[in-house]
């Protein structure tokens, strides 16, 4: 398949999941907007109202780090099954294996552009005031896109080969939530293991949305590139081992 | 006559775990040559567990030989009745679009085809609600109408197609039948020689992965 084709294929099978996953409901497409609020209102009413914890603002800020959070652990917890889950599809037709969990990537990717317009719009509810420094999440969203494809691809190619891993990729993704400063500051642990810390892409991606949308400042843009640079490197490393293992991955999913 | 795909000593070996370290291997096909010539109708017949499906995978380029190889000049070839790609909340329009384009066909190709295949698909005011309401036999009415209108090149046709209630496979075997008299590349799949004596030009015979017998029938 060219990829062309390849492309126009999978555009329009993550439009048609999506518009598969909203006709189930009977409020359909209103639940994109309508999860993350109500998931905002629950975090609001327990930290803000019934707990009062963390001090003034920590809404905001464990908000801003847990919606680019959910981006990433959703994503990459359903692609790690897409080349299981897409068995049927491929044993029928020859279909580039890596259709399956770019597709995943896409769809959630759409959804997540909602999810953020209801963040903002959240935080001027709340009080915080629009800045220039959000227009920051233009390139920070592309940047966390570019790195999910990678890991996506990784995890499902993994899962194919051993599917023992599909019991260990939540746990894995488990750890690194708390190990990307989704509900403390980065500044609050040791400076001796801020830079180890910061290894992990997606703790420095959250310290960088926090900058952009609460503190009024442009991101590292410098991390930004590193993690942009290594995101299509590795892409490029899984577009040619997905290649090579095309032919396998329908044998090998199949038992 | 020209060649389309050929094949030479394919073999393909499934592997079937026993434990960590311990497999067994099972031979699907094994040294199988032969070449199916473009415009031709070739059957393929054997007993069950006789390699027809495993073969029918290499075909379509599913399945990649562990020994031998396989040479097509196909741009397109695939099975005649697909069930691949359903989406159960989707309708069977979008469906169709699905499994078109997967099979390698632009946006704009299927989009053309799609008054036909709702035509001749027979799934009236169904066509436009999703597939988890249709029968089987509606399913697969939708898999033979879409692959037979967009036509790739080399056709796989399992004979055993549940293609729906009797009238309906009264006109799939027609127009199985208009593809066997034109130019079009066809292979059927079968454990009836009979069938395969009616409609194929030239017939192979497999038993427990190897090729018995390849004749010439007209």
């Amino acid at each position: 398949m060219r990829i062309g084709q390849l492309i126009s294929v999978i555009w329009e099978k993550s439009r048609l999941n999506l518009k598969s996953e909203a006709s189930t409901n009977y409020l359909s497409y209103a639940w994109w907007f309508l999860e993350p609020i109500i998931q905002m209102l629950c975090y609001y009413t327990v930290f803000e109202l019934l707990l009062n914890r963390g001090g003034p603002g920590y809404v905001e800020f464990l908000l801003v780090g847990l919606v680019p959070w959910l981006w990433f652990a959703r994503t990459v917890n359903q692609a790690s099954n897409s080349l299981i889950n897409g068995r049927g599809m491929m044993n029928q037709l020859d279909i580039p294996k890596l259709f399956f969990p770019v597709v995943i990537v896409v769809q959630c990717s759409v959804k997540q552009l909602l999810v953020v317009a209801v963040l903002l719009l959240f935080l001027v509810l709340v009080g915080k005031p629009f800045s220039l420094h959000w227009l920051a999440l233009i390139p920070l969203l592309l940047v966390q896109f570019l790195l999910i494809i990678p890991f996506a691809l990784v995890t499902s190619l993994a899962v194919a080969y051993v599917a023992d891993l599909k019991h260990v990729i939540p746990t894995a993704i488990q750890f690194m939530f708390f190990a990307s400063g989704i509900f403390f500051n980065i500044n609050d642990i040791s400076t001796r293991y801020v830079d180890l810390f910061l290894l992990n892409p997606m703790a420095g991606l959250v310290v960088s949305y926090r900058e952009a949308v609460l503190n009024n400042s442009w991101p590292d843009w410098s991390y930004l590139a590193i993690i942009a640079l290594c995101s299509v490197l590795v892409l490029l490393l899984m577009v040619v081992l997905f290649q090579r293992a095309d032919k396998s991955i329908a044998r090998l999913v199949q038992e | 006559m020209s060649v389309i795909i050929s094949l030479e000593q394919v073999g393909v070996r499934y592997r079937t775990r026993k434990s960590l370290f311990r497999h067994d291997y099972y031979d699907a096909l094994s040294d199988v040559s032969f070449e199916v010539h473009r415009g031709e109708t070739l059957g393929i017949v054997g007993n069950n567990g006789a390699g027809k499906s495993t073969l029918l995978k290499v075909l379509s380029g599913i399945y990649k030989p562990d020994s031998g190889r396989i040479v097509s000049s196909a741009r397109k070839t695939s099975l005649l009745a697909l069930q691949a790609g359903f989406d159960p909340n989707l309708n069977g329009r979008d469906n169709a679009v699905l499994m078109g384009m997967l099979m390698g066909y632009s946006r704009a190709q299927v989009y053309a085809e799609l008054d036909n295949i709702e035509e001749y698909a027979e799934l009236g005011d169904f066509f436009y609600q999703p597939i988890k309401t249709y029968s089987t036999g509606m399913r697969a009415r939708l898999g033979f109408s879409t692959t037979s209108f967009l036509r790739p090149e080399v056709l796989l046709v399992d004979e055993v197609l549940g293609v729906g209630d009797k009238g309906f496979k009264a006109k799939a075997t027609a127009t199985v039948q208009d593809f066997i008299r034109s130019d079009q590349t066809v292979i059927i799949v079968s454990h009836s020689e009979q069938t395969i004596n009616n409609l194929c030009d030239r017939v192979v015979e497999l038993e427990k992965g190897r090729v018995i017998k390849l004749e010439s029938l007209k």
